[in-house]
């Protein structure tokens, strides 16, 4: 490891001409720009999402449902993790609301924590739905 | 519309912008992203954790003689061979 970081320095030569600078790396001769950033986020936002949006903005889907989707998605969930990131909590208090002792993110409530595993065994229960389908016909 | 804050706390903003070293002097050699793709803590994050001095700028590491001395790089233990 030692030996790849000396590579990428052996091509580093350091001037005394000037001092260090930030660059845009987008647009180094002309720098950061408001549109030059509006056309990166609009373009990405289309390539990587539109698949996704289509399915979850469906009109057999009910609103709140893709409210919910859209918010796992951006992570725009209220949970501690997120909560702490935008200074609304203090350190040290981001367990998980289940009291199993994990930090409390989206992809802990919703896969891994161990307590919501096994509401989603009772929901998901195949007898609860075939007692469902039965119910239907 | 997304705001700065990803997926890794890391956002559009912070992944496109990047250090011009001349000098050396005003950047983190560690920190700051100026060669390859992310910062040294990034793409060499043992490396990092093993750095005594992790705000060591540019400058002084190149004036220790970070390419071919031992002097400029100061680990908490001995490193591996293979490290």
């Amino acid at each position: 490891m030692l030996g790849e970081c000396r590579i990428l320095l052996s091509n580093i030569s350091l001037q005394q001409t000037s001092t260090d600078r930030w660059v845009w790396r987008l647009d180094a001769s002309n720098g950061y720009t408001v549109s030059g950033v509006y056309h990166l986020l609009t373009s990405q936002l289309v390539q990587t999402t539109n698949a996704v949006s289509d399915l979850i903005w469906h009109k057999h889907v009910p609103l709140k449902v893709s409210v919910l989707v859209w918010r796992l998605l951006w992570s725009r969930f209220l949970t501690e993790d997120n909560l702490f990131a935008r200074g609304v909590i203090p350190h040290g208090n981001r367990h998980c609301v289940a009291g199993c002792g994990d930090v409390e993110t989206i992809q802990h409530l919703f896969i891994s924590c161990p307590f919501f595993l096994q509401l989603c065994g009772v929901i998901f229960d195949p007898g609860w739905g075939y007692l469902q389908l039965n119910l239907f016909e | 519309m997304r705001d700065g804050v990803g997926e890794a706390g890391v956002g559009w903003f912070k992944e496109n912008v990047v250090r011009k070293v001349v000098n050396g002097a005003n950047t983190l050699f560690w920190l700051d992203p100026w060669v390859g793709e992310a910062p040294l803590c990034v793409q060499f994050g043992r490396l990092y954790d093993l750095a005594l001095n992790k705000s060591i700028s540019v400058a002084d590491m190149f004036m220790l003689g970070c390419e071919e001395g031992e002097e400029a790089w100061q680990w908490c233990r001995r490193l591996w061979t293979w490290e």
